[in-house]
């Protein structure tokens, strides 16, 4: 090999050792920078704490001090974010007023619509409290951006719910389709609040079948959360789906709503060939407190998977004292191990003295 | 006695061995941390737990933290009151006390008041009977699982019996979890909960840090020259390796000693394969198989932020067998696997992973040490360029030296856990240091790791701890 291979190699070492020496050499300035500025940093949110604190006093000089210390989209967002944990109400109130005084606002808003990427979740959660127009306003055109990355849509459909203001299901949704990032768990709290104020719009939207099997098990999951009870047609409908996710997912929720199920509907579920819809429909009619399914229930302490034993010996207990003394009495006569085992540990599960 | 045209030749296709392993490997060391960096560029940071907490606490799932332990009488108690200490909205800690031969059942019973209790058990996966489950009424999150003794595997797979939550954290006793871990950690089961079947979190060495309570109050390195080399090699592995590995969707580990995973896919994979010395891994490749055959959309993700503590060996004789026990576990996978190896069925896993896992962990140290014995041996019989191979030996060198402190920015880009400057000044030292010595041993103990599993050996090997409970 030629002696310029020899020196190439050298070189090279000589290069990385170089490159490593100046990278360690900066990367200890920085600390012994950045420890001061984030000592600086822990400070200033400390003071901006206090400010809060004096502003929700309505202290004249809480304005002041805010105003020389919120500076930057970061710090605002996250002492308010912090504070709004601590404070509510009118003093909550007086705060965000003081912020908006000191054009924290303007700053928070900017981050959210163009910030840098790592702030801008944390911006448009800090956008609730100020509640202006402007602040809806960006809200909104956020949530209907495409361009929007998913975490800040969904944060700002959560403000925008916050808020108070009314959010269109459609144009929450219809970017999610085709994302990677699908089914966030919070748009269950999403969900949950447009359960609770426009359950009609989750009922069509479920009807529609257009989003993913996750998605839909999510709404109909808030809908039973939210009490609402017009869902019960569609619930039983949905009894009958394709997905057996959708049909265990319609059975809790008809078992969460405790509405009575047409029998035929119960019987039906109670056949299924997948095992976490038999379970879900026998923890449904031990909620519900369905006894005339106590026979079928009892048939299927000797069903092949366990979580279908296990609720059904669960419900036949949950039925009351006269199915509890029932399941004791097969535990002492049956002669398989599998079905003694199940009501075994129901049994021993149950809030009274006297279990076998 | 040879010919010396064919030792010549001889010389010469070892060493291009040898070389081109090094290189292969380099190359990977190169990609993992050019991918490592963008990954750790692009993921917003959440520093302060508040903000997590309200975001999360509403939302995030139930979550069992499995802890087995065998013989950890000195420091059950206090693992077990650091774990209930959590900051989490909805967990349940199961002890799943694996036929301790000290009184580590019974130091349980008497701190927390535990009395026997029946709790309906799922018999999903296998494992040694259960002679006992323990709960207490002052403390109904935190249970007990007694039964004979059958390894961790073993006992894991009771734990998952036992459990309720839709998600177990496996952990080993003597670890110490940050408060805010398992908040940090549930994130990807919280942003893809549809996809999410397991998240590794980053594991620290606790060896210089001052823990009270079962919490770290303060981080400090080691004295302890072998602590210090394992200290770089821990932020290499997670921050480098893990996120790299991570990001393309090609992670093949995820510690045992802090790891979520969502139950019903690991019951449905067959649980921990008991056995095994490398049972955290290769639960993790069972998890690839079974997907990749089913053809389901997964993630299996390592996040750097949740961070868990836990004690290196500061003795040769524990290290050595640490090191052979993983090493083994990695060849005991790799091979029980090897149908998965550049078979297209499993993509990247079977391709880059166990590409990965073939260079670094079977062929690796084998290269490796060859070449330790072949330069004298070549030297000797006048077949080797000593200009050459100082040469090589320098490149090799400065560039371990150079990942190892690319590695440390990684860290001061994330978790911050040195606290001062002079930290880094001294773990740059030691990434310079651990090429004189450390580098050779390791590689020598992996070789005897090697040797180990040819001969089956299932040997498990005495851990010497100083234990968290007098610091």
């Amino acid at each position: 090999m030629p002696d310029s291979f020899l020196l190439a190699l050298w070189t090279i070492s000589l290069v990385m050792a170089a490159v490593s020496l100046l990278v360690l050499a900066t990367l200890v300035i920085h600390r012994l920078l950045s420890s001061r500025v984030r000592q600086r940093r822990n400070q200033r949110r400390d003071e901006m704490m206090t400010a809060l604190f004096l502003a929700s006093e309505d202290h004249p000089q809480s304005v002041g001090a805010l105003k020389s210390l919120a500076k930057s989209p970061k710090a605002i967002s996250q002492a308010l974010l912090e504070y709004a944990t601590l404070v509510r109400g009118s003093d909550l109130d007086l705060a965000v007023t003081a912020l908006q005084q000191a054009g924290a606002e303007k700053i928070v808003l900017r981050a959210a619509r163009k910030g840098e990427k790592k702030y801008r979740q944390m911006a448009a959660e800090a956008l609730a409290y100020f509640r202006s127009a402007d602040c809806r306003q960006t809200l909104k055109t956020l949530v209907e951006g495409r361009k929007t990355p998913p975490d800040v849509r969904v944060s700002c459909a959560r403000s925008l719910i916050f808020i108070g203001e009314d959010l269109e299901l459609s144009v929450l949704l219809h970017p999610f389709q085709t994302d990677a990032f699908q089914a966030p768990l919070e748009l269950a709290a999403v969900f949950r609040s447009i359960a609770q104020n426009r359950p009609a719009l989750l009922i069509e939207r479920i009807e529609e079948a257009s989003d993913s099997v996750y998605l839909r098990c999510m709404m109909i999951e808030a809908l039973a959360r939210a009490d609402v009870y017009d869902a019960l047609p569609l619930l039983e409908n949905l009894t009958s789906d394709s997905s057996p996710q959708i049909r265990q997912s319609a059975l809790q929720a008809l078992g969460l709503l405790e509405l009575p199920i047409a029998p035929e509907t119960v019987t039906k579920a109670l056949a299924d060939p997948e095992a976490q819809v038999r379970a879900a429909t026998a923890d449904a009619i031990g909620r519900i407190g369905l006894s005339e399914h106590a026979d079928q229930l009892v048939a299927l302490l000797d069903d092949p998977q366990w979580s279908v034993r296990f609720s059904s010996a669960n419900a036949l207990a949950a039925l009351g004292p006269e199915y509890q003394h029932r399941l004791e009495a097969i535990a002492l006569e049956t002669d398989s191990g599998t079905v003694r085992r199940a009501v075994d540990f129901t049994l021993s599960d149950q809030p009274q003295p006297n279990h076998v | 006695m040879f010919d010396p045209d064919t030792l010549s030749v001889v010389a010469v296709w070892v060493t291009i061995f040898v070389i081109g392993v090094g290189l292969m490997q380099n190359t990977l060391y190169a990609l993992q941390l050019l991918i490592a960096w963008r990954s750790m560029v692009s993921q917003p940071k959440i520093r302060r737990t508040s903000i997590l907490w309200r975001r999360y606490a509403d939302l995030a799932p139930p979550i069992a933290l499995i802890s087995p332990a065998y013989n950890e009488e000195r420091s059950i108690v206090q693992s077990v009151r650091s774990l209930m200490a959590l900051r989490y909205a909805s967990f349940e800690v199961i002890v799943v006390n694996d036929g301790s031969k000290d009184a580590t059942l019974e130091r349980l019973i008497e701190a927390f008041d535990l009395k026997p209790v029946k709790r309906p058990a799922d018999r999903s996966l296998d494992h040694q009977p259960v002679r006992g489950i323990y709960g207490s009424e002052l403390h109904p999150e935190l249970i007990v699982v007694d039964k004979e003794n059958g390894g961790k595997a073993d006992a894991l797979n009771a734990g998952i019996n036992v459990s309720r939550a839709p998600i177990f954290c496996s952990m080993d006793a003597d670890s110490v979890l940050e408060s805010d871990a398992l908040l940090r950690a549930v994130k990807p089961f919280v942003d893809d909960p549809g996809r999410t079947i397991a998240v590794g979190g980053t594991v620290r060495l606790a060896n210089g840090c001052e823990i009270r309570d079962g919490e770290v109050v303060s981080t400090g390195l080691s004295r302890n020259l072998l602590a210090l080399f394992q200290t770089v090699e821990y932020v290499r592995a997670f921050l480098m390796a893990r996120l790299a590995w991570s990001r393309i969707g090609a992670l093949t580990i995820i510690s045992g000693a802090f790891g979520l995973f969502r139950r019903g896919a690991v019951i449905e994979a067959g649980g921990y394969t008991v056995g095994t010395v490398g049972e955290d891994m290769e639960l993790v490749i069972k998890l690839h198989k079974q997907f990749r055959k089913a053809s389901t959309d997964y993630r299996i993700a390592y996040i750097s932020e949740p961070i868990c503590w836990t004690e290196a060996p500061e003795d040769l004789r524990t290290l050595r067998r640490q090191r052979e026990r993983w090493h083994r576990g990695s060849l005991e996978t790799f091979f029980r696997h090897k149908d998965m190896f550049l078979n297209p069925r499993y993509g990247r896993v079977g391709s880059l992973g166990f590409l990965n896992i073939l260079l670094i962990d079977v062929i690796g140290p084998l290269a490796e040490v060859l070449g330790y014995i072949l330069v004298p041996l070549f030297y000797a019989l006048g077949l080797l360029s000593v200009d050459y191979f100082l040469a090589f030996l320098a490149l090799s060198f400065t560039f371990g030296i150079t990942i190892s402190v690319f590695a440390l920015i990684l860290e001061e880009l994330s978790l911050k856990r040195f606290s001062r400057a002079g930290d880094l000044v001294i773990l740059g030292a030691v990434a310079v240091l651990e090429n004189f010595g450390y580098r050779q041993l390791n590689n020598f103990w992996r070789l005897r790791g090697t040797w180990q599993y040819l001969r089956g050996s299932q040997q498990w090997g005495e851990m010497k701890r100083k234990g968290f409970g007098g610091t």
